[in-house]
This record gives C-alpha cells, sequence and structure tokens, in this order.
C-alpha cells in the first residue's frame, strides 16, 4: 500500500506559513498536520498515526538536550509502508517506531518544558524538518510535492 | 601519509603595527585582522579583542573555537572551507600553540554557549588556558539564519588562517610527528597486536548542527573511511551549536584527543587501523543506512575492536547504540564515549537509548550538572543572551552580575572525544 504522501505533523505554529517546505519538496504530496497542543500531545497523536499504517520517517527525538526542553517539535511521516516488505518486516518496524516515541514520551516526564522561548525553538524546528526533507529529496524517494495545508485530518 | 605538527609556544598577544611573531608573542595587526572579516559583505561590523588566561573576562554567546595555524608550502588550512580542495594530512603543519580564534555572535540563543577565563567557570573550558582571540561580529542588517551561520563560520576560519600566516618564517621548536602507512604495510609489521578503529560520529542535521568535511556538508556524504592525519589537519570543520557543552568545536576536531591517544598507543600497544567518519542524519532509514555502512567499513578494514565517539544526545543516541550492537554482533569489541544528559541529581536515566551490548561506556560528565559562577570584570559579547543559552534560564543571572548555568552552558565542557577537564574519581 505504498502511497507517495508525506505528512508533517506539528505543533510549530509557523510550519503553516513556510513556505520553504514547499518549495524542498516537489512532485508527491505534501500535508501539513497542523496541531495546536502541547508536544505531549503531539506525541499521542504520532502513536495513533503510527497504530494507523503511518510510517514515522524521522527520528521523534531531538538531536540535543537543549531541544529537549523545545514545546514545539516536527515529525515526518509517509502515508504506507514500502510495498516490498513483509508483514513481519512491517509489525517490527511499526514497534520500532511505537518504542521511540513512547521513550520520547517518557524521557518528556522529568523535563521541564521550556514555553519562553518557543519562537527560537521554532526556527530550530523548521531547520530539522527541512534537513530531513533534504535528505529525503536526495535520495529520491520524494521527487515532487505539491503542498497542500491540512488542518483537520 | 606523514604529517608533522610544528608547534610555536606563545606566551602572549598583543596589538601591534604588524602581524608576527616575536619573542614567543604573537602581535596582531588589528586593522588589518578587521579589514581581512569585513571583506565580507555579511558582516557589516567585527570587533577584536583578547581575552587572557586568569583575566577575569567572559565571552558570551560563543559559536566556534578555531586552532590558528600555518601550512608550509602549497598547502591550503581548511581546503574545501576556506580555499580550493586540496587534500591535508601531510606534510608540515606550524600549529600557533596556545592560541585560539573564538567567534561569537548570536545565531539563536539556545545553540550558543559561555567562556569564562578565570574562577570556577575556568575549571570547566579547554579555552580558559587559551590566549583567545574574541572576534565579536555583527551581520547586516535583515541576514538570514543560514547566511548569519555561514559568514561567522567562515570568519572564524579565516581568522585562524591569517593569524597563522604569522608563523611562515618562525619554526617551532617542538614537532610532533603522524605517519600510519598504508593499513596492508601497517599490518604486516604489527601483525601481533590488536587492530583498532575508530568510528567518528558527527552531527548532520541542518542549520546550526552541522558539520563540513572538506567544505561538504556531511548531510550528504556517506560514512567514509579518513586518514586520522586528515581530521588532525583541518579537514573537519564544525557548523555545530548542539549544546555548548557537547558540541565539537573546530579547535577539538584539530586536536582529536581519541586520534591523539590512538596514535599514542600504535606500534606499542595497538595498531590502529583509522578512522571512519559516520554522520548523524535525522531520517530513521538514513540512520539505519549509515549506521550499517559504518559497521561494514569497519569489518573491512579488519578490525578487532573500535572506539565510537558521539556528538549529541538524543537521537544520536540510538546511531551510537545500533553502530555498537552491529559491531558486536560481529564480534567486534566497542567502547563507547559519551557524555551523559542525567538531571541536575545525577540520578536520570543518561542516554536516550540503551543496549544490553554496550558494556564498555566511558562518560565524559553530566551535562545537566549545575555551576555557579562569579561576576565578571569584563563581558567580551553580550551577556543579556545568557538566559537564552542552553543551561540557562531567565533566573541565571543573579543580583551581583554571576551567573548560575547548566554545564550544559560551558562550552566544551562535557566534550564527546574527551577534549575537556572533567575526569572521574573513584571514592
Amino acid at each position: 500500500m505504498a502511497d507517495d504522501a508525506v505528512v508533517v505533523l506539528t505543533n510549530n505554529r509557523s510550519i503553516g506559513e513556510k513556505d520553504a517546505l514547499e518549495e524542498m519538496v516537489s512532485g508527491s504530496e505534501l500535508k501539513i498536520f497542523a496541531r495546536d497542543c502541547e508536544i505531549r500531545n503531539l506525541i499521542l497523536e504520532a502513536e495513533e498515526m503510527v497504530n494507523e499504517g503511518h510510517e514515522l520517517v524521522t527520528d521523534p527525538l531531538p538531536p540535543n538536550y537543549a531541544l529537549m526542553s523545545a514545546p514545539v517539535r516536527s515529525m515526518l511521516f509517509s502515508a504506507g509502508s514500502k510495498d516490498c516488505r513483509s508483514e513481519s518486516q512491517t509489525e517490527k518496524k511499526r514497534q520500532n517506531m511505537l518504542k521511540k516515541l513512547q521513550e520520547y514520551r517518557c524521557r518528556l516526564q522529568e523535563i521541564l518544558i521550556d514555553g519562553e522561548r518557543r519562537q527560537e525553538y521554532e526556527k530550530v524546528d523548521i531547520w530539522q524538518l527541512q534537513a530531513a526533507l533534504q535528505e529525503l529529496a536526495r535520495g529520491g524517494i520524494y521527487s515532487e510535492f505539491t503542498a497542500e495545508q491540512n488542518q483537520a485530518r | 601519509m606523514n604529517l608533522q605538527l610544528s608547534r610555536i609556544k606563545l606566551d602572549d598577544v598583543s596589538f601591534g603595527s604588524q602581524t608576527r611573531i616575536e619573542d614567543d608573542e604573537l602581535i596582531v595587526n588589528k586593522g588589518e585582522l578587521v579589514d581581512v572579516l569585513e571583506e565580507d559583505r555579511r558582516i557589516e561590523k567585527a570587533e577584536v579583542s583578547l581575552a587572557r588566561p586568569g583575566e577575569k573576562v567572559r565571552i558570551i554567546p560563543v559559536k566556534d573555537v578555531i586552532e590558528p595555524r600555518c601550512k608550509v608550502g602549497e598547502g591550503t588550512l581548511f581546503p574545501g572551507s576556506l580555499g580550493e580542495m586540496q587534500q591535508v594530512g601531510q606534510g608540515e603543519t606550524r600549529v600557533l600553540d596556545g592560541v585560539a580564534v573564538v567567534t561569537t555572535g548570536e545565531i539563536v540563543g539556545i545553540q550558543e554557549g559561555l567562556i569564562d577565563m578565570w574562577g570556577k567557570g575556568a575549571e570547566y573550558t579547554p579555552f580558559s588556558q587559551t590566549i583567545n582571540v574574541v572576534l565579536d561580529l555583527t551581520p547586516v542588517e535583515g541576514i538570514d539564519e543560514y547566511d548569519h551561520e555561514e559568514a561567522l563560520r567562515i570568519a572564524g576560519l579565516k581568522a585562524a588562517a591569517y593569524l597563522g600566516e604569522a608563523a611562515e618564517d618562525v619554526e617551532g621548536k617542538e614537532v610532533e610527528e603522524f605517519s600510519l602507512p598504508a593499513i596492508p604495510r601497517r599490518n604486516e609489521k604489527l601483525a601481533d597486536l590488536p587492530k583498532v578503529g575508530y568510528v567518528k560520529m558527527l552531527i548532520a542535521q541542518g542549520l546550526l548542527h552541522d558539520s563540513y568535511v572538506y567544505g561538504v556538508d556531511a548531510k550528504n556524504i556517506i560514512p567514509t573511511i579518513i586518514h586520522p592525519n586528515e581530521i588532525l589537519d583541518g579537514a573537519l570543520v564544525s557548523g555545530n551549536c548542539v549544546a555548548a557543552c557537547d558540541k565539537i568545536t573546530t579547535y577539538q576536531h584539530q586536536n582529536n584527543s581519541i586520534i591523539n591517544d590512538l596514535y599514542r598507543r600504535h606500534g606499542r600497544q595497538i595498531n590502529f587501523q583509522g578512522v571512519v567518519l559516520a554522520p548523524e542524519l535525522t531520517t530513521l532509514e538514513g540512520k539505519n543506512r549509515n549506521c550499517q555502512y559504518t559497521a561494514s567499513l569497519i569489518e573491512n578494514l579488519g578490525c578487532d575492536g573500535v572506539i565510537i565517539s558521539e556528538e549529541g544526545y538524543g537521537n544520536p543516541d540510538s546511531d551510537l547504540l545500533q553502530i555498537c550492537k552491529l559491531l558486536e554482533d560481529r564480534g567486534i569489541k566497542t567502547v563507547l564515549v559519551t557524555d551523559e544528559c542525567a538531571g541536575q541529581d545525577g540520578f536520570s536515566q543518561s542516554l536516550a537509548d540503551s543496549r544490553p551490548e554496550a558494556e564498555a561506556v566511558i562518560s565524559t560528565g553530566n551535562v545537566s550538572h549545575p555551576v555557579k559562577l562569579p561576576p565578571a570584570e569584563k563581558i567580551l559579547g553580550n551577556q543579556n543572551t545568557l538566559p537564552n543559552l542552553a543551561g540557562g534560564a531567565e533566573q541565571s543571572l543573579n543580583g551581583d552580575g554571576g551567573v548560575t548555568v547548566e554545564l550544559n552552558a560551558v562550552i566544551g565542557s562535557t566534550s564527546e572525544i574527551g577534549y575537556h577537564n572533567l575526569s572521574a574519581e573513584l571514592y
């Protein structure tokens, strides 16, 4: 059930206005699921998406301790898994994705979320998302995207 | 490949009419250096100051630290980043030993750090022991963050090259030689010694989280073998502002402690096989590919054991542990080098991932450890950025001008390649 659509699940308020994402990916469909929620709820929704069959493309964890306090995060999903995988491979991968999200949620219980510098965190989040989209574009996985803002899934 | 690092030990730095080295002192023509920096149209204003060990000076917010050097002959310093591509790691390179270029400038506060040149803070950063030529760089108005970061990064390299030119006609009194012949010849001669490799992980995750290999953004490469001399001689440049404590500055790349230690043991205890650079990507597929590729390269080098150093925390932890597992499964022993994010009391889980195969782990310190630093007599940069630093907070500025921060905020305090001051004590 391969599907070229790529989904950005985010609570980064500035993503919706960000044309840069659209420029970076051209060819398949880019959907932005923008949420106005706390990061913990965003991760719960990510877990639901994985259970519904979406494939987590980016590692949900940030690349440093400072960003663990960030109130914003964007995660990249594809709409389905690759055709060539067996059911057991798909299930193993799904469990792995869920484990990563649950670990992130678990770590957040010990972290004080920093709401005072939201704009700064939003910028860094966008740069990381751009890096991920570039990575995908280089790999030729998603060659042409058109942006579509999807507020209500 | 044979590299001679010729060290010119410098006792002081001052400003004067001509940039030169005289009686173990570096004299800097400040105006000329400013002109070199302001050649870049993205920089509106460059200010140059000095900070010496023991002075009550705080440098904040710090972007990068670079060691000034000079390639003797036709070589290029930081090829690919600063000049044309030319392989480094061979020939003579002169080092202005005891001096560092420090760039400051606020791009995004949560990613920058501080250096204290005296007192408690000085104990936590190796860059309190260098005489620092501090560049305070103001960008032109309206510059975007990508250009701002690149302008600061290149400015630091240019300053290091400019100062390094002062060593063109000065020979170092201490020469360190780094020589590793081709692997088959090495193995023939040292057949009885265990073959040890080094996996150097590099952050590669977007603006302020990037690294450059001969000027190439590490996001764009797959894991690759590189001669250790190339790293010691400027092939790697930091574009990384991951938490200040464990970002690996360009200076630390130039003086990689793990490579230096492996060299010291080579031919006596071990047979050093070489280095694999492993970029830490953002996507799960990219991570998986790079970890497998790294393990394959190490296996093909014929290593019996390997040291793996991380850069960052969080998602890079999963790369670190995956590489460890893949190698241990192949019967290759691993030692991991990382810092810990264990909370202020040190009781939280240290890494974001774990594996039973990771039995040998070296901790370079707890980034959350709180430190109280006294008020400085002089600030180079802008102390008002302090609440925005990782490890800082609104309440970090104490009433007396002192600061309370986590080690997170101190540049190079928990370096994951071991170029830092912390050590462990058994008790």
